[in-house]
């Protein structure tokens, strides 16, 4: 059977197709969908209650201490939280406009990988520098700050070296960190990464015409 | 169950319209008939989600060809987790009761070989097979009428070898 063939029976079909009732259509449009994309949005609104609600109470709980060391531990915590923010920000502004579905397929999947690879971006990065981040933030809070900052009169000269020694320590947990990430990002998004590339390189390639019979 | 709004009674009126379109497309990217069900719901919404934006600037056959085919194609996930079959678990059955057995056999080689195509593919053959225009096909896919006439006939090429494999078990 050729393809043509096939034309007049799929025409057919058309007429046999059953209509969706008003009592279909309600239930369905009461469903949440579930593609990968509207999943990655309700899973980022969730990722911010849970985010939110950990932070504000802890934070909380750090200021009604009313101690100086646990005000400067609800400052870090602060910081990190507002660099969350602008995660949330930045991640949404993203999700937003990762797909179009009524542009063309090839149009909507293009901006999709670009979006989907700006993201993987930002998640491998923030997710690697926030390791020397909160080392940085603790050594501030933890050896400066607490005990009135008895801890740093003690140690006098010794502090730079002190200093040298905790950035050579972040970098090194930062680097396998980094690694670590990528992993995951990888088992996250890769496989979908992979396959819109191919969908799209597929759609891209401009075929050099082998078949005689072109009269189509 | 509420009353439906107006907007509602529209939508539906235009979606039986072109209802065949979306049951097209759950045939040709799903697997079984759960996947067909999961993807025409996925669609509906889809389709209902953008409804409110469709000025008909395009066909509205096109902005819903558009829709399913974005919605079939970039459900990336469900697919590769599927077992990859050789052979659709379904064939439509107003399809399958219209004619008969040695025909039916036919049809089940041509489905089975257009199931194996890649997601493009199955995009091509099926607005080739509801007789789109190259330009239509343009305007729903966005490759190049050119590359879309050079793509379809290495597609029939590709079918008509899977169905002379089929047919000869090879």
């Amino acid at each position: 059977m050729e393809l043509d063939q096939l034309k007049s029976i799929w025409k057919e079909s058309d007429a046999a197709v059953s209509n969706t009732s008003a009592e279909e259509l309600d239930k369905m449009l009461r469903m949440q969908s579930q593609s990968p994309i509207a999943k990655m949005k309700r899973n980022l609104f969730w990722e911010l209650v849970v985010v939110a609600t950990i932070y504000i109470g802890t934070i909380s709980f750090y200021l009604f201490e009313n101690k100086p060391g646990m005000l400067y531990l609800a400052l870090m915590l602060f910081v990190i939280g507002a660099m969350y923010v602008w995660y949330y920000i930045k991640k949404r502004a993203l999700l937003k406009n990762i797909e179009c579905v009524t542009c063309e397929v090839r149009s909507n999947l293009s901006t999709q990988l670009v979006s989907l690879e700006k993201l993987i971006r930002l998640y491998l990065w923030l997710g690697t520098f926030l390791i020397p981040l909160v080392l940085i933030l603790s050594f501030v809070v933890g050896l400066i700050f607490t005990d009135n900052g008895h801890f740093i009169k003690e140690l006098g000269d010794k502090l730079i070296y002190v200093l040298i020694v905790w950035v050579i320590f972040s970098l090194i947990c930062t680097v396998p960190m980094y690694f670590v990430n990528k992993w995951y990002v990888n088992l996250l998004y890769g496989r979908h990464v992979k396959k819109l590339r191919q969908i799209l390189n597929e759609m891209n390639e401009t075929p050099v015409q082998t078949n005689k019979n072109n009269n189509l | 169950m509420l009353k439906p709004t107006a907007v509602q009674e529209q939508f539906l009126q235009m979606l039986n319209q072109n209802q065949g379109i979306v049951r097209k497309v759950c045939h040709l990217y799903s697997r079984n008939e759960r996947d067909h069900e999961d993807l025409y719901q996925e669609i509906i919404i889809q389709l209902w989600k953008s409804f409110s934006s469709f000025r008909g600037e395009a066909k509205f056959s096109t902005w819903m060809y558009r829709i399913a085919l974005n919605t079939a194609i970039s459900d990336i996930r469900k697919q590769s987790r599927k077992v990859e079959l050789s052979f659709p678990e379904f064939l439509p059955r107003e399809e399958a009761d219209a004619v008969d057995a040695a025909k039916e056999e036919q049809i089940k080689q041509m489905y089975s070989a257009i199931a194996r195509l890649s997601e493009v593919e199955k995009a091509i053959v099926m607005l080739y097979l509801e007789d789109k225009s190259y330009d239509e096909m343009e305007e729903i896919l966005g490759i190049s009428n050119g590359a879309l006439r050079v793509k379809m006939n290495r597609i029939k090429d590709k079918l008509r070898t899977m169905t002379k494999e089929e047919a000869y078990g090879t």
